[in-house]
């Protein structure tokens, strides 16, 4: 709306759409106020943030470390090799579109966080198929009846505190979309425990994978977006 | 019946200097030219490289000095998003002065390198939806629409031409009420609070050629494109914005 007043010279100058400025004594007192008022800086919360996340990350490592750390079972080595780094390459990946693009303070494109949610089982469940077509030996690695409970249980704990530091490190922060930005979250951080139980657990067969390591990512992102918007969302300090 | 808006659509918001003339408090101030198309377009995706956005960056790091900049830029605008929407001058300055309280103890979230428009007007957003949820004001708001709260709209000496743009200004703003939420959004943002397209398109999250597409209908829509604004309903008012991403 570059002018609403003189459009054409129809009004001339005796009425106007005006909008009156703030009050100056507004600014004054503002300015006072702020004045009295230390806000913490970047640098400081950067190096918060920091360490935030890594302890998040330390805290997954150290709980698969106590439940036993890697154990390969009867898989082929290569199959529990290629489902690591695939999906840790999914991880980080889906880690670094949650990176606001440049010049945005408000986090991801709605587009972008619905590709994280939706991406990471859809992938993840790729990856599983893959797995059982390219190593048919796997069809073998089944276990006890209520084995995909415990890689579930498993798999929740390990992406707890990523999913803890996740949640610290951004709550109360301006977003886009809370419920969006938790979904996200929680599906990512549920990327790290698949990852993590998948080196743990000496399981292969489909079905199992699907329900003890893919569906909690789905569970997390579905809880944490229902609980984004009390937990997450903008508050005043 | 001349036009009200006096707006090219393809053309980003002119610079312009605030005046007690000045409509809303109208922006672009992205320092286009709106002779040159190619620093014009150009000025329209640039994000995160105004005057502001560089101050902010600066207060971010804890420059306080850099707040001056930051309110001269901003506070005209946020002021004008918020007394269009609570129609109340004094809670209009509320929000502003809690708007820059936040601004200054959430510094440390900003990101460097973003701009801080679209950051400032989703927080001046956020406390404007709990300031409605939170006094139960919103039925009443809607329900004062029509004329109430105008006066702050127009100005002058001559009481039939005041009383004309009064007149005017509620007829355009009851045509932007009917459009879809999407598309008077992104016309609000990018014609009225003076937000570039990248700005606004950050705001909405949407990409920039979405932003312009809602920002061309909602321009057809009121009849900007051909000049003309009274008579008819907005063309595409229960079409949902369909199409829009």
């Amino acid at each position: 709306m570059s002018d609403l007043n003189d459009s054409h010279g129809a009004r001339g100058d005796t009425a106007k759409f005006s909008v009156p400025l703030p009050n100056p004594a507004l600014r004054a007192a503002l300015f006072a106020k702020i004045a009295a008022e230390p806000a913490p800086v970047r640098p400081t919360q950067r190096r918060w943030d920091a360490a935030i996340r890594l302890g998040g990350f330390l805290a997954s490592l150290a709980i698969f470390l106590i439940v036993g750390g890697v154990s390969v079972g009867e898989r082929p080595a290569g199959y529990v090799a290629a489902m690591a780094v695939a999906w840790g390459a999914l991880f980080l990946l889906l880690s670094r579109l949650l990176v606001p693009p440049p010049g945005s303070a408000l986090g991801p494109r709605r587009a972008t966080l619905a590709a994280i949610v939706l991406g990471a089982p859809l992938a993840l469940t790729v990856l599983v198929v893959l797995g059982r077509v390219l190593w048919p030996a796997t069809a073998t690695c089944d276990g006890p009846n209520n084995h995909s409970d415990r890689c579930f249980f498993y798999s929740c704990l390990f992406s707890a505190p990523i999913l803890l530091a996740f949640v610290v490190a951004r709550r109360g922060t301006v977003m886009r979309d809370v419920a969006l930005h938790g979904a996200a979250f929680g599906a990512i951080a549920g990327c790290f425990g698949a990852l993590l139980i998948t080196l743990r657990c000496v399981y292969a067969v489909v079905p199992h994978l699907l329900v003890g390591h893919v569906a909690p990512v789905i569970l997390l992102g579905v809880v944490v977006a229902l609980l984004a918007e009390p937990i997450l969302r903008f508050r005043e300090r | 019946m001349p036009p009200l808006l006096d707006v090219d659509p393809h053309r980003p918001p002119a610079p312009q200097t605030r005046s007690a003339a000045s409509p809303f408090p109208a922006a672009a101030e992205n320092g286009a030219s709106p002779d040159d198309p190619h620093a014009a377009a150009a000025a329209d995706d640039a994000i995160g490289t105004s005057p502001e956005d560089v101050a902010m960056n600066a207060y971010a790091d804890g420059d306080d000095r850099a707040l001056n900049v930051v309110y001269d830029a901003l506070a005209p605008r946020l002021f004008g998003f918020f007394l269009r929407r609570a129609r109340s001058r004094e809670v209009a300055e509320d929000l502003l002065q809690r708007t820059f309280l936040q601004i200054h103890r959430h510094r440390a979230n900003f990101l460097r390198g973003a701009a801080v428009a679209p950051w400032a007007f989703a927080i001046g957003r956020r406390l404007f939806l709990d300031h409605v949820r939170d006094r139960s004001t919103e039925r009443r708001r809607l329900g004062e629409r029509d004329d109430d709260g105008l006066e702050f709209l127009t100005s002058g000496s001559d009481p039939e031409a005041v009383a004309s743009a009064r007149e005017e200004a509620a007829h355009f703003l009851k045509r932007l009420e009917l459009l879809p939420e999407n598309q008077r959004i992104a016309f609000e943002l990018v014609r009225i609070d003076g937000l570039s397209m990248a700005e606004a398109a950050d705001f909405l999250g949407a990409t920039v050629s979405a932003t312009k597409v809602r920002c061309h209908r909602a321009y057809k829509a009121l009849g900007l494109l051909d000049g003309q604004l009274r008579g008819e309903a907005p063309e595409n008012a229960d079409s949902g914005g369909k199409g829009d991403r």
